[in-house]
């Protein structure tokens, strides 16, 4: 595999309708350049989430919002890039909490850092863009 | 994701097919509280469901917190592979009776 091959870049409004197109274009697109079906569906399972957290959190809904999604290939791992034009999030918030309880919210993060290598927000986000969320794994199987 | 609701007895069996995401789980939450609220013991069927997410996750535990409020019985049923992973994932397959 050569040095960061681009493998998706699109741009798409930020609705819940949309991810389904999301996930199937990644899968099919991960499994198009020979990655496990395990690390394929676990990086569909973090983009989904990373993508319902700027839906829900940076753009509460607003379904004019735009995201910029990047997926790109270097050396066997796969690094997914997330660009929103919403109000700068906390870096903080993308850290799982602990949960004592059960509770219905807050798994979204939680999947995200367990699913990937690396879940980092760049920090300042590229100029004329509201946060960049940057995901990394390797395929291993 | 669709669903079909049968009911017998003080059971109600829902049956979930296809993706619980972030577009469909607003759906399978509501059938799941509407038949809480019913008095109705639940069963959630979910040997077709392809994919699930956390905010399909948290209708689950949604409905299973409002059970055991009014001392009914919640339970799932012939879960898929996908959707027993993300239970593991979130740590939540000994939490739910999966049967």
């Amino acid at each position: 595999m050569s040095a960061n091959q681009k493998i998706i870049e699109q741009r798409f409004n930020a609705q819940p309708k949309n991810l389904k197109a999301i996930r199937d274009t990644l899968y099919n697109s991960m499994k198009t350049k020979g990655f496990s079906e395990e690390c394929t569906s676990d990086v569909v399972l973090a983009v989904d989430e990373a993508c319902q957290n700027i839906i829900r959190h940076a753009y509460q809904f607003d379904d004019s919002g735009i995201i910029d999604l990047g997926v790109y290939l270097s050396n066997n791992t796969i690094s997914v890039e997330l660009i929103d034009f919403a109000d700068p999030v906390d870096p903080a918030c993308c850290v799982p909490k602990a949960q004592k309880e059960l509770k219905p919210g807050g798994l979204g993060t939680m999947f995200m850092n367990k699913l990937m290598d690396s879940v980092e927000y760049e920090c300042p986000p590229p100029k004329g863009t509201g946060n960049k969320l940057v995901m990394k794994k390797h395929n291993r199987a | 994701m669709n669903y079909s609701v049968t009911q017998n007895g003080d059971r109600t069996t829902v049956f979930l097919t296809g993706d619980v995401d972030l577009e469909r789980s607003p759906e399978a939450r509501k059938v799941l509280l509407d038949t809480v609220d019913q008095g109705q013991n639940l069963v959630v069927d979910m040997s077709e469901v392809n994919y699930i997410d956390s905010s399909g996750v948290a209708s689950l535990v949604e409905a299973l917190q409002a059970s055991k409020k009014r001392n009914l019985n919640f339970s799932l049923t012939d879960v898929s592979e996908p959707a027993l992973k993300v239970f593991k994932l979130a740590r939540l397959e000994k939490v739910f009776d999966i049967r």
